[in-house]
């Protein structure tokens, strides 16, 4: 699988090393400080709605501590991860010219498009193991009591889910739209819009319904550690990744390489 | 009749307005050295683009050795070695490593002994980072890929482009070893010395249309020789009058000029009636015979109204 290897090996590894390292080295720093933590929060008295919007009332047992600290971000992070290497795999090498001589050889674009999504989700795993190995490295020295290390190296990968759902979307939208800027732009706002509106449907009243329609809901990130997996959920975030792979896929097949329009564009021409 | 090397059929391509290909009917036999000539944004690169599956057509059909271009575009492709006209490689690889790459790509059918020597005609170093070379050196790379796999079909855009003339002739020795070998070469350009020199056959294309298709041996017998004479002494002025295939050009005192067609044995043969000092002929260059066409294309097109501007910018 000589485009897979060339993806992973060549082309995202310096992003992977990169959000691997930053990734494991903020989990270990930040299981590092919960002792600390622990013991300036016990006597700080937040407001409720604070509480809420953090998803837990009682955010100084380890699970809940990690769970916020930990999983509020490190997912934002890892979907900037997942948009710039699925956007850069597809669009970026067409843009730059040099999908071109690729497609020119006997493979047909499916492999194109699967040895290289293949590519993208293999780094995002990459990135929550060493992720993983952070909060190894600084597990024996701390005191996490409720919370088994297979729990806590199991943890990051709770991300993984939501990440290549978002690693489809920008596949999708990058084989989708004419430029990578444009993928890359709607797939972080989409990304942004749908963690906005979680925040919203937990603290105002009346948006409760919002909270169906983005990912971020279902990938329950701050529910994992405490209160399990709902498989379910995680069934809506693997189907819509699927779904999403499908419709790229379908796009990349038709796309006119290099000639920076949408097939969408053509397909509105003919509908008219 | 056997499989055409490249058939197109009624081949047209349409970007939003602007008609980058219009109805383009054209043969390429196995065997042949094929020019594609036209100036740029003719439509050249789309119609090449199209062989290879990275474009789809608008309406038409497009085949390459008996095979479907975009039905069977993968074993079209494993048929022809392709070198893009804005050729971009993978900058931080070596050329030995993104020849590596595309053998991989193309499942192991490079023939080894031939790539080297390819590497070593065009003077390649293919050990330094493609980012560190020259245009026409990254060219080279382009060209060996093309050909290293000793495709049944090459489809080559503007291959000469970026090269020296020692490099673009022995590129040139390349394509007619090709195709001494048994392939077929396609390539376009917008030299005419070049196509010149090394085609069997030349297709014009202008405007997305096919102009004209030459076959070189038979334009030269067809079109009009120019014979400049001087005589010892001026000749009469109807001296010459009333030969068939015999045009006068210009009468000068004791320079005249012809262009003869096919009456050319008739010339001299009145000719052998005077003293001849001097006499020359001049085949027509494909350069002329070209612009003969476009211009008289040029004129017969612009009362029906030109193309859109965009025509000319649609890169082809």
């Amino acid at each position: 699988m000589p485009l897979l290897r060339k993806a992973l090996f060549d082309d995202l590894r310096w992003h992977v090393v990169g959000y691997g390292i930053g990734l494991g080295a903020w989990a270990a720093i930040i299981v590092a400080l919960y002792p600390t933590f622990r013991d300036s929060m016990s006597e700080l008295e937040l407001p409720a709605w604070y509480g809420e919007f953090l998803g837990t009332a009682d955010w100084t047992t380890p699970r809940n501590f990690i769970q916020i600290e930990l999983f509020s971000w490190i997912p934002l992070l890892l979907i900037v991860y997942t948009v710039v290497a699925a956007t850069g795999v597809i669009a970026g090498d067409e843009q730059r010219g040099t999908l071109e001589l690729v497609l020119a050889q006997p493979v047909s674009r499916t492999r194109v498009f699967l040895e290289r999504a293949a590519a993208v989700a293999l780094g995002t795993v990459v990135i929550c193991a060493c992720t993983s190995l952070g909060l190894l490295a600084v597990w024996p020295f701390v005191d996490l009591p409720g919370l088994p290390l297979s729990d806590l190296l199991a943890a990051p990968f709770g991300m993984l889910p939501l990440a290549l759902l978002f690693a489809a979307l920008a596949l999708c939208l990058a084989a989708l739209l004419p430029t990578r800027g444009a993928a890359a732009g709607v797939t972080t706002a989409i990304a942004v819009t749908g963690y906005i509106a979680l925040a919203v449907a937990d603290l105002a009243d009346g948006f409760d319904a919002l909270r169906y329609v983005t990912p971020f809901y279902y990938a329950d990130q701050k529910a994992l550690l405490t209160e399990g997996v709902v498989w379910w959920h995680q069934g809506v975030i693997a189907g819509s990744t699927l779904a999403l792979l499908a419709l790229g896929w379908r796009a990349f097949e038709r796309r006119e390489i290099g000639i920076g329009r949408s097939p969408w564009r053509e397909l509105l021409r003919r509908a008219a | 009749m056997p499989n055409a090397a490249i058939e197109l059929e009624a081949l047209t391509k349409r970007y939003g307005s602007v008609l980058a290909l219009d109805d383009v009917e054209l043969r390429v036999e196995p065997g042949e050295l094929f020019g594609f000539l036209g100036p740029n944004g003719a439509g050249k690169t789309t119609a090449i683009r199209i062989l290879v599956d990275l474009i789809r057509p608008t309406a038409g059909h497009a085949r390459v050795l008996g095979l479907d271009a975009q039905r069977d575009a993968r074993a079209v492709r494993a048929r022809v070695g392709y070198l893009p006209g804005d050729l971009r490689l993978y900058e931080h690889l070596t050329g030995h490593e993104l020849l590596e790459l595309i053998a991989s790509l193309r499942g192991g059918t490079v023939d080894a002994r031939y790539r080297d020597d390819l590497i070593a005609r065009l003077q390649l170093d293919p050990s330094r980072a493609i980012g560190e070379l020259s245009r026409g050196n990254r060219q080279k790379v382009g060209i060996v890929q093309a050909l290293m796999s000793r495709p049944a079909l090459v489809l080559l855009d503007e291959p000469t482009s970026g090269l020296d003339p020692l490099m673009q002739e022995e590129v040139e020795a390349l394509l007619r070893e090709t195709v001494r070998d048994g392939g077929t070469v396609f390539f376009s350009s917008h030299v005419l010395s070049e196509v010149e020199q090394i085609c069997t056959r030349v297709a014009m294309l202008n405007r997305g249309a096919i102009l004209d298709v030459f076959d070189l041996a038979e334009q030269r017998r067809l079109a009009p020789r120019t014979v400049a004479v001087t005589f010892a002494e001026p000749p009469p002025a109807d001296a010459f009058a009333g030969l068939a295939g015999v045009t006068v050009l210009a009468h000068d005192g004791r320079r005249v000029e012809f262009a003869a067609r096919d009456g050319i044995d008739a010339l001299v043969k009145r000719l052998a009636a005077f003293t001849v000092t001097t006499l020359d002929t001049h085949e027509p260059s494909l350069e002329e015979l070209f612009l003969a066409r476009y211009q008289q294309d040029a004129t017969t097109a612009a009362p029906g109204g030109a193309p859109p501007e965009g025509a000319h910018a649609a890169s082809a």
